[in-house]
């Protein structure tokens, strides 16, 4: 409830201006003599004149934010004014038995003016919340520290209709939009009820003081917030923090935290959350929650802040959410499948007993054909089954009007995959100006046709090393160049304990691969376009004749001092550890430049010292970063079956931390997306 | 749509293993190809991509019962679950009888299952097919993790058709569920061909 409402029906206020009334009526009876011999009668029009004016200064000034407001207090004081002049008079009059011009002539002297202006004030003090928009402190009951939050009611901004609009990440396209658009949306039922139910609800809660430990910041400053009370549901910040770039506050995270309308929790109207569940997403647009941040946390305007979200959103945790979600809203609308039918047919298959752990490995290896990179098919292809019946792959684009063969279905003993070659009618590679290798080349330098529409291919030699390129045209070649020689050198590093077939670096869309060849040769590709990036890379060893590990160029002394020292593995950083599954068992190592301030996050096989990892790690990204592309975001080791990943990690503005990966990979997929998770983690410690 | 072979007395069905990247239709594959019986399954094949691209595709014939005179063969598919590969999961669609829905049931990848279940609607639609018609089956995966979703949260992003489809909690890499979902829309692919009580050995 709000402070407004409490003061009207609070008895003290009442109680406050009888009494006040009272005491100058009293004081008017008893010293009104003393007023007339003080000072001459005011002019009838300015007595009555002044006091309204004095009246509305004051108000406008209490209530500069509600002009209406103020307006209608400076009328209700002047009104108590008239209201006790004329008592005055009455009391002169009855009381004290004095003429009408007397007694008028007593309440007109500037004195009595005076005197009955403070008493206004005075007597209408209690009632000076009118004059403010009405501000409301609302607290859910719940705290922090309670285990089980039950959802929560609570008055917050609402915000305007084209923000609501905006936030669910619902478009008419279907991007947003529940899986089966002809199926039901949701339980409506049970949502009207739940908004419904969240639009009656009264708020029950009184303010509660501010955190004392970290001191709270002027909560006066927060905007207001206004009516109506939804239910809502209590997301920790903690969870959302790392959304915001540090530059976004003025106070660290946790005083932030600790000093949000909610402490350490944002609340979202439910209503607002709804439509998204089908989605298994749930964001907000920052107007949403703005007004639960003190004004004085800010570094910039709402605006900026939503400026620095991604599309001016926050994407909230929503295991949070749904547990504190009524269990109603999601039954599934439709009815079961009738499956009766089905017990007429015998289950087709039965597991094989003795249970698989107990089959014989090499007997599974041999039946499972996994094709090697060097045969991989294209990224987009066509499976094209012939009268031959073999299966094949060929390229293909992705547009559908290309011709695609049906397939045929063939005897199960019958059935195989061949990964066909790519094609090879490409563009062809331009003689060699100084052939430096001593391999034969250009035949296995064609590209496939997909990349040779989107790539030129040329040679050049920078530096003694000579280098057949193939690179997006939007990408200068020069600075490919560049980068490659940055790179070439850590490929027969000895910290890597074998030389390296390939590195690729990548940043943003932009990679580089880089493949040796021969001594003092390289195969160079970069593409503007993640998408083919496995392409690349299995072209440029195909071109390289397999990627065969060679010394590209002399290894020089890389060694930039060992100012790195370990320092305590957090409990957070070996909980990755256990998340990077497609490496093998790896041990967390946690190591610190003192030189840059770069942490590294290192995860290795326990066998692998972390140290020469480390600082292998760190000159690379600090030979690369020197360079026209910048740091890297990841660049990449292909070491046989081994692969080695160094990973910037966002952390804010500024790279300062490097997530370091190794260990046999057979799933690169798997790898990478356990990678990413585990930076975004990381990002977080 | 299934193939006869009037000369093997064979019926070829096509079964997809469908789903966002990395839910687990592979290991679904592993198991099922390590649990059958040498004599009812052909050789497995796994076709990777580049260095940071997952499956191409897998395949796997498998032979079942016989119904009506007729072995029954199935060749069991999986999809690249990665986004760019729609083309992929396009081709292997084709002439599917019936679909594996591999959901993964972490917290943080939900997202990617309904847009991996709204790819294979779209998808469908490029063969005028749909999945009211189209046989198939969810199976919640990786239930033995810690952050995932509860199953009736699950159902309400996945399985809101007018007709909810079968479903199984699955735990593909230590076979939890892998058999009951094969079998489940192997029958009613069956049950679709054959309308009913008509089986075999």
């Amino acid at each position: 409830m709000g402070r407004r409402r409490r003061s009207l029906v609070t008895p003290g206020a009442w109680v406050w201006l009888v009494v006040i009334a009272g005491l100058h009526l009293a004081a008017v009876a008893t010293l009104g003599d003393l007023a007339r011999v003080m000072a001459v009668a005011l002019p009838a029009v300015t007595a009555f004149a002044v006091p309204p004016a004095l009246y509305l200064v004051i108000a406008l000034l209490l209530g500069r934010r509600a002009p209406a407001r103020a307006l209608g207090g400076a009328l209700a004081m002047a009104a108590a004014h008239a209201a006790l002049a004329a008592a005055g008079v009455a009391v002169l009059l009855g009381v004290d038995g004095r003429a009408v011009t007397v007694a008028l002539s007593l309440v007109t002297t500037p004195v009595g003016v005076a005197v009955q202006a403070a008493t206004v004030l005075v007597m209408l003090a209690p009632f000076r919340g009118l004059l403010r928009p009405p501000v409301r402190y609302p607290r859910t009951t719940a705290r922090a520290d309670r285990p089980v939050y039950p959802r929560a009611k609570a008055p917050v901004a609402t915000p305007p209709p084209e923000e609501i609009a905006a936030s669910p990440a619902i478009t008419p396209d279907g991007a947003g939009a529940p899986a089966d658009a002809g199926g039901p949306a949701l339980a409506e039922d049970a949502v009207a009820a739940v908004v419904d139910g969240a639009a009656a609800a009264p708020v029950v809660d009184e303010p509660t003081a501010a955190p004392v430990e970290p001191p709270p910041v002027d909560a006066g400053r927060r905007s207001p917030v206004a009516e109506p009370v939804e239910e809502m549901v209590r997301v920790p910040f903690a969870r959302v923090a790392d959304q915001f770039p540090p530059e976004a506050f003025r106070l660290p995270m946790d005083r932030v935290a600790a000093n949000l309308l909610e402490p350490g929790h944002l609340l979202v109207p439910i209503r607002l959350l709804l439509p998204q569940l089908a989605e298994g997403v749930a964001q907000v647009a920052w107007s949403v929650v703005a007004e639960q941040f003190p004004g004085q946390a800010l570094a910039g305007a709402h605006a900026e802040v939503a400026r620095l979200l991604p599309a001016g959103m926050l994407t909230l945790p929503i295991d949070e959410i749904v547990p504190q979600l009524p269990a109603v809203l999601f039954t599934p609308p439709g009815t079961a499948l009738d499956v009766r039918g089905l017990e007429d047919f015998p289950p087709p298959f039965q597991p094989h007993v003795p249970p698989p752990g107990e089959e014989d490995e090499d007997t599974r290896a041999a039946e499972t054909e996994a094709t090697s990179a060097d045969d991989e098919p294209d990224e987009e292809a066509v499976i094209v089954v012939g009268a031959d019946e073999e299966c094949q792959v060929e390229t293909a684009n992705e547009d559908p009007s290309s011709p695609v063969v049906e397939p045929e279905r063939i005897g199960e003993h019958e059935l195989d995959v061949v990964a066909a070659a790519p094609a090879m009618p490409a563009a062809a590679v331009e003689p060699p100006a100084v052939d430096a290798d001593a391999r034969p080349a250009p035949a296995a330098v064609a590209l496939p046709e997909a990349l040779a529409r989107s790539l030129h291919v040329s040679r050049v030699t920078r530096e003694g090393v000579g280098m057949t390129m193939a690179v997006a045209p939007a990408l200068d070649a020069d600075v490919v160049a560049d980068t490659a020689l940055r790179m070439a050198p850590f490929l027969a590093d000895r910290r890597l304990g074998t030389r390296a077939e390939q590195v690729t670096y990548r940043n943003g869309p932009v990679a580089v691969v880089v493949t040796p060849r021969a001594p003092g040769a390289l195969v160079v590709a970069a593409s503007d376009t993640a998408a083919s990036l496995a392409l690349l890379e299995r072209w440029a060893l195909q071109a390289a004749g397999g990627g065969a590990p060679s010394s590209a160029v002399p290894s020089p002394a890389l060694a930039r001092g060992e100012r790195l020292r370990s320092v305590d593995v957090p409990g957070a950083v070996s909980a990755v550890a256990g998340t990077l599954r497609s490496f093998g068992p790896v041990a967390p190592t946690v190591m610190h430049d003192e030189t840059t301030g770069t942490v590294l996050y290192l995860f290795l096989p326990p066998s692998s010292p972390a140290l020469p990892m480390a600082t292998f790690a760190r000159d690379v990204t600090a030979e690369l970063a020197t360079g026209e592309l910048g740091v890297p975001v990841s660049v990449t080791f292909r070491l046989g079956s081994r692969r080695l990943v160094i990973q910037a990690l966002e952390s804010g503005v500024a790279r300062t931390a490097l997530l370091v990966a190794g260990g046999p990979v057979d799933r690169p997929g798997l790898a990478r997306v356990e990678l990413e998770r585990a930076a975004r983690r990381l990002a977080g410690v | 749509v299934s193939i006869i072979n009037h000369a093997e007395k064979a019926i070829y069905f096509k079964i997809v293993y469908y789903g966002p990247g990395v839910a687990g239709k592979t290991a679904n594959l592993q198991y099922i190809h390590r649990c059958l019986p040498h004599a009812h399954k052909g050789n497995m094949v796994s076709l990777a991509t580049g260095d940071d691209r997952t499956i191409f595709f897998d395949f796997l014939p498998v032979s079942a019962l016989t119904v009506r005179g007729f072995q029954t063969r199935f060749q069991l598919y999986t999809v690249p679950g990665q986004v760019h590969y729609n083309m992929t999961r396009r081709l292997v669609l084709r002439g599917v009888d019936g679909v594996v829905f591999v959901a993964d049931s972490q917290w943080d990848r939900l997202r990617d299952n309904v847009e991996s279940l709204r790819n294979l609607e779209e998808n469908l639609r490029e063969y005028q097919m749909s999945l009211d018609a189209t046989p198939y089956v969810v199976q919640y995966n990786k239930r033995d993790l810690p952050n995932v979703a509860p199953v009736e949260y699950l159902e309400f992003m996945l399985n809101r058709r007018a007709r909810r489809v079968p479903f199984f909690e699955g735990v593909a890499t230590e076979g939890k569920g892998v058999f009951d979902a094969l079998n489940t829309v192997s029958r009613m692919v069956l049950a679709g061909e054959f309308g009913g009580a008509e089986k075999g050995a």
